[in-house]
């Protein structure tokens, strides 16, 4: 067969042996010894006399040469911070034409400076390259569309579209005596039948979210940050997420792209930004974020300036002043602020991975923080029709009622904070529903079950007369204390006498349970939250204590194998 | 502007989206049809002396070839009718298969001069892409018209969905096929004086009408670029031109020329859809069905076609 990659085509037969094979009159190696030394002939094939035509087989050379080359076309900086460098290299791929750059003009390039590697007329030898230096730096519009157009002779203009915006970091630090809030707001549209089925559409793929907090300056902090609120507070700024602020454990020369740190469970994300910050918010760099390890963040571009250790190093979000800061005026050289940033980047979330699954729903297992007592209620939503004469006349057209209860997070650390921030992205605000357990003593178990029963015996409770197998009290969570816990449904309750009720289950338990292995059995209701807003309390850093808070509506949502919706 | 990029709902929709692209673009439209034995749409148009007609089959095939179908076939004049038995020099058709609407994006590439060419590209999902066009090669030694018909057909048994090397897939400008799936590659190239002389890919030795070209088999012309096509160094890689050959006889093998402004690429740092610029040319390199499928899916590696933006 024949090989691609001879720029002759000939025939795969070869040519440079003589077919059919010939003797030539010596003795062969099997009938007699071949002299060792002497002379050896070599016939060397005559191509001369080989009379095919071949073509030229055009390969990639075509695609690549014979122009110019510039590189990058597009300088997308995104979001600067800091003076960005760039390299535009210019090759004159022509294999034997030497050119001359008339040009090369920058337009809209204010705050842009551009290094040349010489002043037109320039001329380019064949396949020779230049390189051009893009500087761009903070100060200037705060939208970057300027266009590098290099001018060859006898070509066209080439452009070369540089675009961003310029941000800056608002390196100032929070007071930590209050705390930082942290919003996280969906959206969530919602219809209602008259017998509380519910159609709900998230209009927002990812929550807005925003950060309020008291900061404290004194000194030229304090006139710093007057003075850029006074020239920049409608842009957009670098905001360092306060909460999962740390560290630098080691010294960091200048010109390093790995920063050695803990990124776990913090707000770091590919292609984000970083700031480091020194003692003062005058020390202060934002870097791109090119990858993440699990003990390194790797940034796109080297930093410019050694950071030593203790370096406060953020995540950074961009984010937009909401209002303008409150001023509490200390001294004459010192000023408290409370600001609130809106940030204005979609903020995603990992999902919840280690929760228990019921029914295709998670379980919100996690007990509540109870230090403030829980609200639960009942919404019934009841037709009231009252003309002023007799009794009013009222209409319960669901028959049912939606148990609400408030559930409260404490996290102390950033896994547990990074989890209860996933079970808020899974509620998505109003729009996903969760099972709740009520987390309370509900039903007391009186005789043991065994692992193959689906029967239970416990203490009456008016299970069999009120709750009536509806939505809302017909699940079952049961805790044992060695930390196991079983979901199940309730599909028949009969009262025995006063004090026992019979209930059956959907399916056997697996294992034999007596009333002594019993934690509790609690209720769960298919609920969602009943706001699409929800705050996260940061009361210090991630590493320590946070708060959030939800209140929970039962839902009569279909769930797994329930069949369609009550009609 | 030679490249436009538009939405459709299903083939039928296509090809009046095509029909629409190639008369704004020097095209003559010659019929535009329902089909009168199967159910779909004829679309015939010719740019100088290239004629061809595409076709639209939206039932028919089973689970391994499902529908609906785009075919085209290439001829010579127009007679008023869909068929290619009717048509003058008619090849065979050659179809892109399961190209079920609504599309994500259509992508449609076009020449008249130096060679004409239509070239389509459809995004059927997110990320899932099929091939087909007609146009003309350009040419290598002493070959006229070289009108070349393409199309791309999976073989969708869970089997063999996963596995882009498979012979049962028949892909556009590659010969590492068997018949599985009718052949999706067929080029007119009249030589020794035999007119007209259609050649597909074969995959019987021997065959007088065979057409050698592609990247799959070990003696394919651009094999070598499917193992080293890609710089690790520098994350680029260039794009093959997709010779085309013929056999001669006794063991003669002729270059007949390559499809223009289509290239083969690797794809292992470029993304579906991704533009490439070269000095004053743009391409967009798209994968040959889907980049690189997870198991279960169609998996195409990271074979791609590059077709370069003509303005």
């Amino acid at each position: 067969m024949w090989h691609g990659l001879w720029p002759l085509t000939f025939s795969g037969q070869g040519d440079y042996f003589r077919f059919p094979p010939f003797w030539d009159g010596r003795a062969s190696g099997v009938l007699g010894s071949e002299p060792t030394y002497g002379r050896c002939t070599v016939e060397v094939p005559q191509h001369i006399g080989d009379q095919r035509r071949g073509a030229m087989q055009p390969l990639f050379g075509d695609d690549f040469f014979d122009r110019i080359h510039v590189e990058p076309r597009v300088l997308n900086l995104g979001s600067i911070s800091s003076v960005q460098r760039r390299a535009v290299r210019v090759w004159n791929a022509f294999r034997s034409r030497a050119l001359t750059l008339t040009e090369a003009a920058l337009s809209g390039g204010e705050g842009i400076v551009l290094t040349a590697p010489g002043m037109p007329p320039l001329p380019f030898a064949p396949l020779s390259e230049r390189t051009w230096q893009v500087a761009v730096g903070t100060d200037g519009p705060p939208v970057i569309g300027a266009t590098l157009g290099f001018r060859f002779d006898g070509f066209p203009v080439l452009p070369v579209v540089i675009t961003g915006q310029r941000i800056v970091a608002f390196a100032f630090v929070p007071d930590w005596s209050r705390g930082v809030l942290e919003r996280l707001t969906w959206r969530t549209d919602i219809l209602t039948s008259p017998l509380q089925v519910e159609q709900r559409r998230g209009l927002r793929s990812t929550p807005r979210r925003s950060f309020e907090a008291t900061l404290i300056v004194d000194g030229r902090e304090r006139v710093l940050l007057d003075l850029a609120v006074f020239g920049w507070g409608g842009r957009t700024w670098a905001l360092p997420v306060w909460p999962d602020g740390q560290w630098l454990g080691a010294e960091h020369a200048l010109g390093v792209r790995v920063l050695a740190c803990d990124p776990t469970h913090r707000d770091f994300r590919p292609g984000g930004l970083l700031l480091l910050r020194g003692a003062t918010a005058f020390d202060t760099e934002v870097a791109e974020i090119e990858s993440i390890g699990a003990d390194r963040v790797v940034l796109r571009h080297p930093t410019t300036r050694a950071w030593p250790r203790g370096t406060r190093l953020y995540p950074v979000r961009t984010a937009r002043l909401a209002e303008a800061p409150k001023v509490t005026r200390l001294t004459d050289r010192a000023a408290s602020l409370a600001v609130r940033f809106d940030v204005v980047e979609p903020c995603d979330w990992p999902v919840l991975i280690d929760a228990p699954v019921y029914r295709g729903h998670p379980v919100l297992a996690d007990r509540p923080y109870e230090s403030e007592s829980l609200s639960a209620g009942w919404q019934r939503a009841l037709l009231f029709l009252d003309n002023e004469f007799g009794a009013p006349f009222v209409l319960d057209p669901a028959d049912w009622a939606a148990v609400t209860q408030s559930h409260r997070w404490r996290t102390h650390g950033r896994a547990e904070r990074a989890r209860v921030r996933s079970w808020l992205y899974a509620l998505r605000g109003r729009q996903r529903a969760v099972w709740r357990p009520t987390h309370a003593d509900d039903l007391a178990l009186l005789a043991t079950v065994a692992g193959t029963a689906t029967a239970a015996d416990v203490a009456n409770v008016g299970l069999a007369r009120f709750g009536g197998l509806r939505p809302g009290r017909r699940d079952l969570r049961i805790e044992l204390r060695d930390g196991r816990a079983f979901h199940r449904r309730i599909t028949a309750a009969v009262s025995l006498d006063e004090a026992v009720d019979r209930i059956t289950f959907n399916a056997a338990l697996g294992a034999e349970v007596r009333p002594r292995d019993v934690q509790r059995i609690s209720f769960m209701a298919l609920s969602r939250a009943d706001s699409d807003e929800t705050e996260i309390e940061h009361h210090t850093d991630s590493d320590g204590a946070a708060d959030a808070a939800v209140v929970l509506r039962a839902v009569r949502d279909p769930d797994q194998d329930d069949g369609p919706a009550p009609a | 502007m030679s490249y436009a990029t538009s939405a459709a709902n299903d083939p039928n929709d296509l090809l009046d989206k095509l029909r629409v692209f190639a008369q704004s673009n020097g095209w003559a439209v010659d019929g535009w049809r329902d089909r009168t034995v199967r159910v779909g749409k004829a679309l015939s148009v010719h740019a100088g002396s290239l004629y061809a007609t595409f076709l639209t089959e939206l039932s028919g095939g089973d689970s391994v070839r499902p529908p609906p179908f785009v075919g085209t076939f290439g001829h010579t004049g127009f007679a008023a009718n869909a068929n290619a038995d009717l048509q003058a020099d008619a090849s065979a058709q050659v179809w892109a298969n399961y190209v079920q609407g609504p599309y994500s994006a259509v992508h449609f590439f076009s020449s008249t001069a130096p060679q004409p060419y239509l070239h389509i590209v459809l995004e059927t999902q997110a990320g899932t892409f099929k091939h087909f066009g007609t146009g003309r090669l350009v040419t290598a030694g002493v070959v006229s018209t070289g009108q070349y018909v393409y199309g791309s057909q999976w073989y969708y048994d869970p089997s063999y969905i996963n596995n882009p090397d498979d012979v049962r897939h028949a892909l556009a400008f590659d010969d590492y096929w068997t018949n599985y799936m009718s052949a999706t590659t067929r080029v007119r190239a009249d030589f020794d004086g035999v007119t007209p002389r259609w050649h597909g890919v074969s995959d019987s030795a021997g065959d007088t009408r065979a057409l050698y070209c592609g990247w799959r088999r070990r003696g394919a012309p651009t094999n070598l670029l499917k193992d080293i096509g890609h710089s690790t160094l520098t994350g680029r890689a260039p794009g093959q031109p997709l010779w085309c050959a013929v056999p001669r006889g006794g063991d003669l093998i002729t270059d007949i020329g390559h499809p223009p402004d289509l290239r083969f690429i690797r794809l292992d740092s470029y993304a579906p859809g991704e533009d490439l610029v070269l000095g004053s040319d743009r391409w967009k390199v798209f994968p040959v069905h889907r980049k690189n499928g997870p198991a279960g899916t169609p998996n195409s590696g990271v074979y791609g076609y590059a077709y370069r933006i003509t303005e």
